[in-house]
């Protein structure tokens, strides 16, 4: 039972099989980097924005708990490395040297890890990156990048702009990561920018229909695609109601304002006409594959844009008629960008991916201010945003000084990634192509649809409900997942072979050397549940579970040895309700 | 600050049901089980039979125009002027027979449906849609008060058609409502399963839905508590649990408990029934989730429970582009599903006790955008099961033209029957008394019981 076990879900994580013997590891407990890493030729995009003039960081230290706490904010996971050096630099200065550190590239290692596999490639006959590879690409970075805030924003863009491999671009994965690639170099810039970087994404183009929307057609009852229209608006930019600066609904006559009616979508619906793959000539518009370029923004073709139409906006902006249509999509871009409920907007989301489901007003409010003016007059500045989201009062606050409906569910792949990243990773092959659906129930820019993978309204019934609170994430989380969550923490925990067990002939693509925290049980099991604590739970662990462990630890020595009471000790914490909590 | 969930929770507490101390999750289960007792008797005391009632929510928005198309000439001829390049070939249609509406066939790829209508398995609820109150065009374009809130989103027109309230403040489901008043109060076991995810149809005030995978119920590795080498891993690890002192925490741990308990349950009940040999025909993901059903429902017996709700779903529906290549084939994958699952069902003997119905979030435009449509209003639903009149049309069949007194603009249909008057003729197939089924649906005295019965 338990072999098949560790085969099934080493092909999730590890990879099953192949050629090949791995080398004598090393003893240590230092992430290594993948063996092949892609070139980084930052692609970054002049702002428009004003920035602040730069001035140095005020250096100053914090607690290892506090670091802890923002590396499970603002990376894929803590390492005790990283607490330390975030605890003696300062959060502060930490942020900044995000800012300026070599972006990774998801395209690029998409195609590393499709070209090193060959039974993809060879037995399989493929030509083309599977899913897997941008998937098991993703992974890598969000375990080894240098750049993980960047990443961490990028996977929280993700699920606002979303695209999914779930759709049309079911085959598309190389140019999926492309536009991964894309949000992660806006991650940091200007919220206009990106906007327009997704409208003209021709990805984003396939999957909500933009590219090859056509003017009207009266004779044969055709009218312009709404779907990105409607959905640039309800869930990119402003949303459904009018908010005030700190997220709540504006009230009149006790109502919601709704922020737009079916007549605004058909007025954007005719500005997103006459836009396709970029090498597109009038000639050529049906032919849709010959055309096909996923690697450069869509371009307009002026005779299917509705250009005779007068197009009435949000905010009272006209699009008169005869205007032209690279002219109008500026106008509508602009028109998104300056409603008032963008800031808000973006400002919920961020805060929900990255610290806490249920932000204060005030905390969205303050947040939503940045978003207005970054301080030298720039709207729309997102380093600016992120940097006030993570050094806001709120997410610093001490555990001590938390209120109760402080925190989240973490999303299951990043709790998946963060179990990892705290033990330190060798990896003696390439990444092989890893699936996640199965265990954590999402995959990056695999969504069932573009409402995400779970609503960030959702609350289960029982105390949060009563207490008036969402957790987004455990709307994913069901029964079954749940199980396999645990099962996944289990045998990440206590069936992952240690270097020093490594077979030889059976390839593994990542394992952990056990050997330092063997010397901390041996010092003190107590030393070891502090590090556990430290790097899982961000020093969270209160005394009846440590009392709870610690007492199982002394039981089991009975008939484990030192690395299975190691394995087990790890267990009960990845395993626990508090390591799937974030607070 | 007022979010959607503190509407929905101030309307909560005004509701007849919802006067309630509040509940800690320390006692969660049993206080919530206590306040089910007050509510109505227990289903294994209350029902002497066996009923379930099966929900297919079609996600995306299903152009069931496009699968019920008049066959009739003039009214052919003017589907075809509407629907241009969507409009399926006449030749291609499969008459479907019947007397109560117009002439209608639907596509080939839709055959094993056809087969169901004709041999009385099944039928057809006609122009469906969320209403506030019945209203012309003229008053609804008059009055945008009696239109449904967010009409064309797919997220809100969801959870107007799961929830059954054209509100889209409310928290519950009219499936998760009928669950609250025949739920029994001494197991932890929900009487709800979903195979199709996590949905609002099926969520009550208290009552819970079990997320069940096409293979069955997840089970457990280190946490088994099946094998003893686990018990001392088990034992500390509960009281891990135990140690949790936030809402978050304290909340992922109640369910993780609550899946250990309802696991073991569902193991036991279902060791006992067998797959059947019927073939579901290619039906994909969705025939899986019912084959699954099928067999849930036999163990209705060994699990005690008289009464249950399913969820199952199939997604894709939201044909913006290409939906001359989409639509048969997912109308193809419904045909086959449903027609796999009522053979099941006959094969197991318990086909007498399962009504199946589909919903979905919209229809769409009669109108199109060059190769698809875009969002519309009202659609119609399938119906199936012994107990059901099968081989019939409900309801009022707009012709397929626009401009017309049903179109409330580029071919959106205007509803004629409510999800109301849908629903509360199966709360009352599946036992439910009249001021249950009021409760169930609070609106449903501003329209009138239907003017057609669902069931023989």
């Amino acid at each position: 039972m338990k072999a098949i076990w560790v085969c099934l879900f080493a092909s999730m994580l590890l990879g099953c099989g192949g050629g090949g013997s791995s080398d004598s590891p090393s003893p240590s407990n230092v992430i290594t980097n993948p063996n092949t890493t892609p070139s980084t030729t930052p692609s970054t995009t002049p702002s428009t924005t004003p920035t602040t003039t730069p001035t140095t960081p005020i250096d100053r230290s914090t607690t290892p708990q506090d670091a802890a706490r923002l590396l499970t904010q603002a990376t894929f996971g803590p390492t005790k490395a990283e607490i330390d050096a975030v605890a003696s630099q300062g959060i502060e200065m930490w942020i900044e040297e995000q800012f300026d550190a070599p972006q990774s590239h998801h395209r690029a290692q998409t195609l590393a890890i499709f070209n090193a596999d060959d039974n993809a490639r060879i037995e399989n006959g493929a030509e083309l990156p599977w899913s897997g590879h941008r998937y098991a690409a993703w992974s890598e970075i969000a375990l080894h990048g240098e750049d993980q805030l960047r990443q961490r924003v990028a996977f929280a863009l993700s699920q606002l702009f979303v695209i999914s491999d779930k759709s049309a671009l079911d085959n598309s994965h190389l140019d999926i990561a492309t536009y991964y690639d894309g949000l992660a170099d806006y991650a940091f810039g200007n919220y206009r920018d990106l906007l327009e970087f997704v409208t003209l994404s021709p990805a984003m183009g396939v999957y909500l229909n933009m590219l090859g929307n056509e003017k009207p057609d009266e004779d044969n009852n055709i009218r312009p695609d709404e779907n990105f229209a409607r959905e640039v608006m309800q869930l990119f930019t402003i949303g459904l109601d009018e908010l005030n600066l700190d997220g709540s609904l504006k009230i009149q006559n006790g109502q919601p304002i709704p922020t737009y009616d079916i007549d605004t979508v058909k007025a954007y619906a005719h500005v997103f006409t006459g836009w396709h793959f970029y090498g597109t000539t009038y000639n050529t518009w049906d032919n849709w594959w010959q055309n096909r370029n996923f690697r450069n923004q869509m371009v307009l073709i002026p005779e299917y844009h509705a250009q005779d139409v007068r197009k009435a906006l949000l905010n009272g902006v006209v699009v008169e008629a005869g205007t032209d249509g690279e002219r109008a999509m500026q106008m509508a871009l602009d028109s998104l960008f300056e409603h008032p409920n963008v800031g808000p907007f973006v400002a919920r989301h961020l805060i929900q991916r990255l610290v806490t489901s249920n932000p204060s007003p005030d905390y969205i409010a303050r947040t939503a201010q940045v978003f207005n003016d970054n301080g030298a007059g720039g709207r729309g500045d997102l380093g600016a945003v992120v940097k006030q989201i993570l050094l806001d009062e709120e997410a610093r606050q001490p555990r001590a000084d938390q209120a109760p409906e402080f925190g989240k569910i973490k999303e299951p792949l990043i709790r998946g990634i963060q179990m990892i990243r705290a033990f330190g990773i060798y990896e003696p092959n390439t990444p092989k192509p890893q699936w996640y659906d199965y265990v954590f129930n999402q995959s990056p820019l695999s969504s069932p649809s573009v409402f995400n993978f779970f609503s960030d309204s959702f609350t289960p019934a029982g105390q949060l409900n009563e207490m008036g609170l969402v957790a987004p994430e455990l709307e994913i989380i069901n029964d079954t997942y749940m199980v396999r969550n645990s099962n996944h923490a289990a045998w990440w925990s206590i069936w992952t072979p240690s270097t020093q067990e490594i077979d030889a002939g059976h390839e593994r693509a990542m394992t952990i050397d056990f050997t330092p925290f063997i010397s901390m049980l041996q010092n003190d099991p107590a030393e070891l549940l502090d590090y556990l604590d430290l790097v899982l739970l961000s020093g969270g662990m209160n005394d009846t579970m440590r009392e709870a462990i610690l007492d199982y630890d002394q039981v089991a020595k009975e008939w484990l040895s030192d690395v299975e009471r190691v394995k087990e000790m790890t267990f009960m914490v990845t395993g626990s309700p508090q390591f799937a909590v974030q607070r | 600050m007022i979010t959607k969930t503190s509407f929905s929770r101030r309307r909560f507490l005004k509701t007849s049901l919802a006067s309630i101390v509040a509940l800690t999750t320390s006692t969660g289960l049993a206080a919530q089980l206590q306040l089910a007792n007050a509510l109505g008797a227990q289903s294994s005391a209350r029902f002497n039979d066996h009923k379930a009632i099966v929900c297919i929510f079609l996600y995306g928005g299903h152009d069931s125009f496009n699968l019920l198309v008049p066959t009739a000439s003039g009214e052919y001829n003017n589907y075809a002027q509407t629907r241009q390049s969507l409009a399926i070939p006449l030749e291609e249609l499969i008459d479907l027979q019947q007397n109560d509406v117009m002439h209608l066939g639907v596509p080939q790829s839709a055959d094993a449906l056809a087969d169901l209508f004709n041999r009385g398995r099944a039928s057809v609820v006609s122009n469906m849609g969320p209403m506030i109150a019945p209203a012309t065009k003229s008053e609804l374009l008059n009055n945008t008060r009696l239109q449904p809130p967010q009409l064309f989103s797919h997220n809100d027109q969801q959870t107007l058609w799961q929830s059954g309230l054209a509100d889209t403040n409310i928290v519950s489901g009219w499936g998760g409502r009928m669950a609250d008043l025949v739920m029994d109060t001494d197991t932890s076991l929900p009487l709800s399963f979903s195979l199709g995810g996590t949905n609002l149809f099926q969520r009550g005030r208290i009552a819970q839905q079990y997320a069940m995978n096409k293979d069955g119920v997840e089970q457990f590795g280190a946490l088994n508590p099946e094998h003893s080498w686990n018990d001392t891993r088990i034992a500390h690890y509960l009281r891990v649990f135990e140690a949790a002192d936030d809402p978050f925490t304290r909340t992922y741990a109640q369910k993780l408990k609550n899946v250990r308990t309802n696991n073991t349950l569902l193991n036991s009940g279902l060791s006992s029934v067998a797959n059947t040999d019927i073939d579901y025909r290619e039906a994909g993901d969705l025939g899986d989730q019912l084959k699954m059903i099928a067999r849930m429902i036999e163990a209705q017996a060994s699990l005690n429970q008289p009464r249950q709700i399913f969820f199952a779903s199939l997604g894709g529906f939201d044909t913006h582009d290409d939906q001359a290549y989409l639509l048969p084939r997912l109308q193809q994958t419904l045909s086959h599903a449903l027609a796999g699952f009522d053979a099941d069902l006959q094969a197991r003997g318990i086909a007498q006790n399962v009504v199946t119905f589909t919903q979905s979030e919209f229809g769409r435009t009669l109108t199109s955008n060059g190769d698809g449509t875009d969002h519309g209003w009202a659609g119609h639903q399938i119906i199936m099961g012994d107990a059901i009149d099968g081989g019939r049309i409900f309801g009022h069949m707009p012709e397929q033209v626009i401009n017309t007194v049903d179109d409330f603009g580029d071919g959106r249909m205007i509803p004629t029957t409510s999800i109301d008057q849908f629903g509360a003729q199966i709360a009352q197939w599946f036992g439910l008394g009249t001021s249950e089924i009021n409760d169930v649906f609070p609106n449903l005295n501003r329209f009138g019981a239907a003017d057609f019965s669902l069931f023989r």
